[in-house]
């Protein structure tokens, strides 16, 4: 059963996008990364000239700026391309008038939101590849990778990901909104947690918000696992916050959106 | 432009700013966002400030003005992008199916885009004014040759964002697919319109490029007016440029109107989204 | 007058063929079509899911250019002059999506109303009265997004109404009405066409409204014009094709089955069966006269409780019409 609604999710939002949306579909956000990227890249090596200050080493463990900034802009491509599709599913089928059809059939949440996060997840990787063969001229190097705790943090994140799209869904469907609620996450997200610059750099007080988000683990543990190599041993309290965290959102989520989904049917819609 | 146009464009932006700012939170995220934005462009210098190559950079920066010119260059990036943003909300009248019924009234097209435009001019001018008031506090030393540069740099910014804005809403009209636009217009704006990477130090294919976007020429007159006390002689060349690109956009977005219209006429592709 | 002579519309669209392939596809919506709308008269256009009734109403509202014939109206020609034909016709179409739930009914009505150039004294009053008739006064300065469906369809006549056109093109106007208002609507469509002078093209799938408002009824069938005539002429020509029956019969014995199936079968008919407590009934559709036959056939074996002749009504017009078109299309 879940996994029939999973599939079929799944399924349906892969049509519907390839069929409405093509163009933009596939280039959109490779190009948003891209362009990112390319932006780093000018600073660091046309501005300037290759340079990056001991602090910057210290603190992000390496000096390999390019190969940082990189696997940053990956993780945000995967942050709003989870949370864009993901947390506006629900309200987008209010929207179109198909919740309710959604509803009396006897939808499984779980695997509806399942559903679409395999389908963003999928066209995600396909996106990373590319991205990857495109940025390899931009100086990615896998080196130094340990294969196992880099597999562990993707493992980690992806949960991390869906209960934090799925809290958002609810607040969405809360707010009736998508544009502010989500405008405000990416925002913060990529302020707080270290997507072009460690965190240290940050007061203090803005690193307190950055040690509960989930992304921010995640972000140290694949810098470190693919760039300095590290594996999951000397990364344990690191993983053991990005578990802990993963979880916690997960939980809240599901219980959350199930309370929300029932009750929108009865507040009025845009 | 006559009474009718001056009549839909009023009826536009009046409309466009009651659908939009229904909310109260609306004008917080207003200013939230593009704080947390500077922030994270500013940051995003940290680890070379203070490296062997920061003497290089003053040239172009001006000593210890990162800050000052991220921010101006993000000032003028808001203009612009408010403009986009209310041409990205207008193609969703496609999907309400509102635009057919604007497509049946005898309305001045241009007139409609314009007052959508117009809608987003308040937005943008609430926040030059946060930002620029911010400024002064901040920086005690902002350098600016006369009460009469400030007014220069406003109209360097409202009238070409304007005609961007326009450009891309007629763009909008032409496709549902309107995404892709975004992504080959805004982006790349941000990035090669030195917005926060100054210009001159790019490689010269990235000037030609950026050299196309009226960003890149408002930007460089409102640094050089806010942070090296421009006269009017100094942003000359720039003023010139930027008119002829408004020009060029004016009657790109005349053109893009007439056909997209005619277009959708033929196809029918108004109603779907 | 409104006087369209031919009109043509292809839809052309890309057909995904699979990743990054397409090919061109036409469809032929409409494919010839003459249609007249007289000031102060009523015409109704009926066809089935898909005939092209909405293409008809979108291009002789402009939003839709002919890809051939010409139509004009009040002397104005529908390509040179779309601008001059936008002041004095309107479209009202079924359906919640199509005005801004954020804005006010007042609200929407203003823009609406401006974007026409009405003045502002006129439009004012104009919206008072279209508020008025739609009986929306109390909720007027209330956002759309509160509102029932079938308020959002009343705002959407409003909106329909606001220029006052003199050519007015109607797809579906009651849907998702509730009956009272959908009376309202008729009674007022009538008086905005005998007292006001207003041409009015009607499309609905409600065929008592069509009998009941039109004066002229178009058919048209995959973008053909299958038939046109005042609703009484048609069913008339439609009764001599279409025979109803429904008879009720108190027993139903086998051999009287085996007889009733051959004779129908021989003049290519069919019939249904409902029966109830004991009491069977029979409903019969032809394309003959068959009363007498029946009867008589029926009587021989059983007793027959009941035996009505249905009056051909347009509905059964359509259903005929699109049989026919099936039956062709497999014989073709
Ligand atoms: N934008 C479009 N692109 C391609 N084909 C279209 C388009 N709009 C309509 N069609 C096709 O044109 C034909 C006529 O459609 P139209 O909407 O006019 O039918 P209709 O009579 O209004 O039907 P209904 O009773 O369902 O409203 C249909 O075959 C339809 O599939
Ligand atoms: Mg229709």
């Amino acid at each position: 059963m879940i996994i029939n609604n999973i599939l079929a999710t799944a399924r349906r939002n892969l049509t519907m996008q390839t069929r409405a949306y093509p163009v933009d579909f596939f280039f959109s956000k490779l190009l948003t990364c891209f362009f990112t990227i390319l932006g780093s890249f000018f600073i660091y090596n046309i501005v300037f000239k290759g340079n990056v200050t001991n602090e910057f080493i210290q603190y992000s463990g390496t000096s390999d700026y390019m190969s940082f900034t990189i696997l940053g802009s990956f993780m945000y491509l995967f942050v709003v391309g989870t949370f864009l599709n993901v947390s506006r599913s629900f309200i987008t089928e209010m929207r179109e008038g198909t919740l309710d059809s959604l509803l009396i059939s006897p939808v499984n949440y779980m695997g509806y939101l399942s559903g679409n996060m395999l389908e963003q997840t999928m066209i995600t990787a396909g996106e990373l590849l590319i991205a990857i063969l495109i940025t390899i001229p931009f100086g990615l190097r896998f080196a130094n990778i340990n294969v196992a705790s880099t597999m562990l943090s993707i493992a980690l994140t992806l949960i991390a990901l869906f209960g934090m799209s799925i809290i958002l869904s609810g607040i969405m469907i809360y707010f009736k909104d998508t544009y502010l609620s989500q405008n405000t996450v990416f925002s913060i997200i990529y302020l707080t947690t270290g997507i072009l610059f460690p965190i240290q750099y940050l007061p203090s007080w803005l690193q307190v918000i950055s040690n509960y988000i989930p992304v921010t683990y995640s972000l140290r543990t694949l810098r470190n696992s693919v760039l300095t190599g590290l594996d999951i041993t000397s990364q344990y309290n690191d993983f053991k916050q990005l578990a802990v965290l993963s979880i916690v959102y997960f939980t809240v989520g599901m219980l959350m959106i199930r309370r929300i989904v029932k009750k929108a049917p009865e507040r009025q819609f845009i | 432009m006559n009474k009718h146009m001056l009549k839909s464009i009023k009826a536009e932006a009046i409309k466009q700013h009651k659908s939009v700012y229904h909310s109260s939170l609306m004008y917080f995220s207003m200013l939230i966002w593009p704080v947390l934005h500077l922030f994270s462009s500013y940051y995003s210098y940290k680890p070379f400030e203070g490296s062997a190559a920061s003497e290089l950079v003053a040239k172009w920066v001006g000593e210890d003005m990162i800050f000052a010119f991220i921010l101006f260059g993000y000032i003028s990036f808001i203009f612009f992008k408010c403009f986009v943003q209310s041409a990205w909300r207008f193609s969703f009248e496609r999907i309400s199916g509102t635009l057919e019924l604007i497509y049946l009234t005898p309305a001045s097209r241009l007139g409609v885009m314009l007052g959508n435009a117009l809608a987003s001019l308040f937005e943008s001018a609430w926040m030059f004014t946060v930002f620029c008031v911010g400024a002064i506090v901040l920086f005690t030393d902002l350098n600016i040759s006369s009460i009469f540069m400030p007014i220069v740099a406003v109209f360097s910014l409202v009238i070409p964002s304007i005609c961007w804005g326009i450009f891309m809403n007629s763009l909008f009209m032409f496709s549902r697919d309107t995404g892709i636009f975004f992504t080959l217009f805004q982006t790349p704006m941000e990035l090669f319109g030195g917005a926060k990477i100054p210009f001159p130090a790019f490689p010269i294919w990235a000037k030609l490029i950026g050299g196309f976007f009226p960003l890149t020429w408002s930007a460089s007159i409102v640094r050089k007016i806010f942070m090296h006390g421009a006269i009017f002689a100094d942003i000359k060349a720039e003023l010139i440029l930027l008119t002829l690109i408004c020009i060029g956009l004016f009657l790109l977005t005349l053109l893009l109107l007439r056909r997209g219209e005619s277009y959708a006429r033929k196809t029918g592709n108004m109603a779907l989204f | 007058m409104l006087i369209a002579k031919g009109l043509k519309k292809n839809y052309i669209s890309k057909e995904k063929t699979g990743f990054l392939k397409s090919r061109l596809k036409t469809v032929e919506a409409i494919k010839s079509l003459d249609l007249t709308i007289r000031p102060g008269k009523i015409v109704g256009l009926l066809g089935l899911n898909g005939a092209g009734k909405t293409t008809t109403i979108k291009m002789l509202s402009t939003l839709l250019e002919p890809d051939g014939g010409s139509c004009s109206i009040d002397g104005l020609d529908l390509t040179r002059d779309a601008f001059k034909i936008k002041h004095i016709v309107n479209m009202i179409a079924g359906g919640e999506r199509m005005v801004y739930w954020r804005l006010t009914a007042r609200e929407n009505l203003e823009y609406f109303g401006k974007l026409y150039n009405i003045p502002n004294n006129e439009l004012n009053k104009r919206i008072d009265n279209l508020i008025e008739f739609v009986g929306l006064n109390e909720r007027a300065n209330e956002a759309v997004e509160k509102y029932s469906k079938g308020m959002k369809q009343r705002l959407q006549i409003a909106r329909g109404l606001i220029n006052d056109p003199k050519y007015l093109f109607m797809d579906e106007p009651t849907l998702g009405l509730d009956a009272p208002i959908a009376r309202d609507l008729r009674k007022f469509t009538k008086s905005l066409a005998n007292k006001e002078g207003k041409g009015i093209l009607l499309t609905s799938h409600y065929i008592n409204e069509i009998e009941e408002l039109c004066d002229y009824v178009y058919i048209i069938n995959q973008g053909q014009k299958v038939m046109e005539g005042s609703p009484k002429e048609i069913a008339s020509i439609v009764a001599n094709c279409t025979n109803k029956y429904h008879i009720k019969i108190n027993s139903f014995p086998d051999k009287l089955k085996v007889q009733l199936e051959t004779y129908l079968s021989a003049i290519q008919s069919d019939y249904q069966l409902d029966g109830a407590d004991g009491s069977f009934e029979i409903c019969v559709s032809t394309h003959k006269d068959i009363q007498s036959e029946l009867i008589a056939m029926l009587s021989q074996q059983t007793k027959i409780i009941s035996f009505a002749a249905m009056e051909p009504k347009l509905e059964d017009a359509i259903i005929t019409l699109s049989e026919v078109r099936a039956y062709e299309q497999a014989h073709a």
